[in-house]
């Protein structure tokens, strides 16, 4: 069974909102550091590792570094959860 | 682990209503509910949680004291930072931190002027890596590299940590080094002295021997282990941002940390309190009898388990830990084990108190405070009964009531993962500490027959010792210090490092006091700092253990400050007293030992008295002999 894109937005958006202390926030496939200016590289490792519990999933190290959009971080998920 | 009783799902919701009410709670109210759930295996959303939640309230908690600590390493330690402020917070500190980056925190501790002597730490806390230290393997081939690697790595730290205390007095916590959880030798790593493992075993058991005086362990090493060497590394953050372990073990490790701090600060809990039944040994000892109880290799497994708790128990007691009964039962049946039942290891004489009868247990255990005279934050209360628990919970918030398991086999992990009872250093009166309880029961029953103060005082036959603080009494001076919060003039908190400064000044005066009477050797008892500047001594510090009140010590000590002051030449006294909320037994001292008050009435954060040296005080003890010897 696969999980849709949208899905998956949706509980992402439910740990950005956990991560970037921001009830009311919005995410789109194109958020990035350039949109949340709190998404800096401390943040960014808590946002991989919450995403990471949430979803049942181990990304690589290069994958935390690629990371730098929403729309990589579902690419990473979907890729992931493959295996 | 079994801190709290809640499930995760409980606290999510738990946290849920607190993050809505949260602008409308105080400080304290939000601490206090957090108190109740928040335990440090919760699962990491959890724990995220919690370090964000620290973030937001934390302006709301300007009442509680300051900790400013400066770390060092070659780690990202952030987020574990972002940990430790939500447990400090829970055990009523907040964090000020200052993390160095990790490419210059040597170079800030040879040099002066740099950021981390300018933030004034009260604490340097040394994160060092196996690879700041050169203990990283690869370069380690061979029994003398590996021995050479050891030495190089340990004078390393010492020096470093000798230049720290050469420039400040702060409190250096050093972290051992955690092993990798793989090695290329296979087994042979621990067959060998010369893998990275076995180096760092070596490099952790001289750290513990040669680590600086005044500096005190983190062991790291074993907070590792016990989590899982597998789980506590995640090499994936290591290469790509230094974080030197897992996220997941960042509130296990901040709160194991959290609870040494409060040990550096004489704050670790003192008396544990009891049940008896199904709690020392297995069974009701009212109904089943003698015969009945299980305990020891008699009473089959749980019997094991209860004599290995009974044996954790009397350690416990052996380094100053005060353990005291509070059990529903006669008071004959419950001594009945403790007298005639086989496989016990606790005796009745290793308790300072022992209440048992019908009453509320919430009454007993503020009984046991009273005759120990310690504060209800001082205990811990173990029951197997869920409904006592609840109960003192609910009277006596400021007591711990670990979640104790149905099987008697997980009682020492239960008790242990609470950190109750950390230590820095167990002294020799540690040691002394529960025969100097059982002594002071027996006085309070003494006093307790004498209404004539006079008589009582003469009938006590005192004799005190005393002298400058040297390095045999310098580690238990400042226990003193930082422990004693009522009789504490000025509520002073010194490190090692700060007190033994002083003592080298020869414009200070750092003195111990020493009492003995008819039951028993108090031991020291009280501190004295006095700064002598131009005529003028001023006492820094005057801190006295709430075990020798009311009998005149304090008039002796006074006495010997006079006499020190006379002998330095002064012509002035001054003394302060900084009102606290624990403190105000000796608001009024200054001036029953006849000192002018200085100060003015509107001044609430500070009195001042003066006294004139050469007007005669009727101030020495008529009770207390001089012991010169």
């Amino acid at each position: 069974m696969s999980v849709s894109r949208v899905d998956l937005i949706l509980g992402l958006q439910d740990i950005f909102r956990d991560v970037f202390l921001d009830g009311s926030l919005v995410i789109s496939e194109e958020t990035s550091p350039l949109e949340i200016e709190e998404w800096d590289s401390l943040a960014h490792i808590t946002l991989v590792t919450t995403v990471e519990k949430a979803f049942d999933m181990r990304m690589s190290a290069d994958d935390i570094g690629d990371i730098n959009s929403v729309q990589m971080l579902i690419d990473v998920i979907i890729k992931n959860s493959n295996s | 682990m079994w801190i709290t009783k809640y499930t995760d799902q409980e606290k999510k919701k738990k946290l849920n209503q607190l993050e809505e009410q949260e602008s409308s709670l105080s400080g304290p109210k939000t601490l206090t509910y957090l108190k109740c759930f928040a335990s440090p295996v919760d699962e990491l959303s959890l724990q995220i949680k919690y370090s964000r939640l620290a973030k937001k309230i934390f302006d709301k908690c300007e009442y509680l004291p300051s900790i400013r600590i400066v770390l060092l390493g070659g780690v990202t330690l952030n987020q574990w930072v972002d940990a430790l402020r939500f447990w400090l917070l829970l055990e009523g500190f907040r964090l000020e931190p200052l993390i160095i980056p990790f490419g210059v925190w040597r170079q800030q501790i040879l040099d002066n002027s740099s950021e981390l002597y300018q933030f004034s730490p009260d604490i340097v806390w040394f994160f060092a890596q196996p690879s700041d230290l050169g203990l990283d393997g690869g370069k380690i081939v061979g029994l003398e590299a590996a021995d050479s690697a050891v030495s190089m790595a340990i004078e390393d730290m010492v020096g470093l940590v000798s230049k720290l205390s050469e420039n400040t007095t702060v409190l250096p916590i050093l972290n051992n080094l955690v092993p990798p959880a793989f090695g290329p030798l296979g087994n042979y790593e621990g067959a060998t002295p010369h893998s990275i493992s076995s180096s760092i075993q070596k490099f952790n058991l001289e750290l513990a021997s040669k680590a600086p005086c005044g500096s005190v362990i983190f062991d790291i090493a074993h907070i590792a282990c016990r989590f899982g060497l597998n789980r506590w590394h995640d090499y994936r953050l290591w290469y790509y941002s230094r974080h030197p372990f897992s996220f997941e073990v960042n509130s296990e490790c901040a709160f194991a940390a959290a609870k040494l701090l409060l040990a550096t600060r004489g704050e670790s809990k003192k008396c544990l309190v009891l049940d008896l039944d199904n709690t020392i040994w297995g069974g009701v000892i009212g109904d089943d009898g003698l015969g009945g109880i299980c305990i020891g290799s008699d009473g089959g497994a749980s019997g094991e388990a209860f004599a290995a708790f009974q044996i954790w128990l009397y350690a416990l007691k052996e380094r100053g830990i005060a353990l005291a009964v509070c059990s529903k039962n006669n008071i004959e049946t419950a001594q009945e084990p403790f007298k005639s039942k086989a496989g016990m290891v606790l005796k009745l004489t290793d308790f300072v108190s022992f209440k048992a009868n019908w009453n509320n247990k919430a009454d007993n255990i503020r009984d046991i405070a009273r005759e120990l005279n310690i504060g209800l934050d001082s205990f811990v209360f173990v029951d197997d009964n869920p409904a006592e628990r609840e109960l003192i919970r609910s009277e006596l918030p400021e007591v711990s009531v670990p979640e104790l398991p149905a099987d008697p086999s997980d009682f020492i992990a239960c008790l242990a993962s609470g950190f109750w009872f950390e230590t820095i250093h167990v002294t020799l009166e540690d040691k002394q500490r529960i025969a100097a309880y059982q002594q002071n029961v027996v006085r309070t029953k003494f006093n307790a027959g004498h209404s004539n103060l006079h008589a009582f005082l003469k009938g006590l036959q005192m004799t005190a010792k005393w002298g400058e603080v040297g390095e045999h009494s310098i580690q238990r001076a400042v226990q003193l210090i930082n422990k004693t919060n009522q009789f504490h003039l000025t509520t002073t908190r010194y490190t090692e490092s700060q007190a033994r400064v002083m003592m080298n000044d020869p414009n200070y005066w750092v003195g111990w006091f020493a009492l003995t009477d008819r039951f028993g050797d108090h031991g020291v008892i009280s501190v004295v700092i006095l700064s002598i500047a131009n005529n003028v001594a001023s006492v820094d510090t005057w801190c006295m253990s709430c075990r020798v009140f009311s009998r005149t010590m304090d008039n002796f000590i006074f006495a010997r400050i006079v006499e020190i002051a006379k002998s330095r030449g002064c012509i002035t006294i001054v003394g302060k007293y900084k009102p606290t909320k624990k403190n105000s037994v000796v608001n009024a001292l200054y001036s029953q030992l006849g000192g002018s008050k200085m100060s003015s009435d509107s001044n609430v954060s500070e009195k001042i008295w003066q006294f004139d040296i050469n007007e005669t005080f009727s101030l020495d003890s008529e009770y207390i002999a001089c012991n010169d010897s």
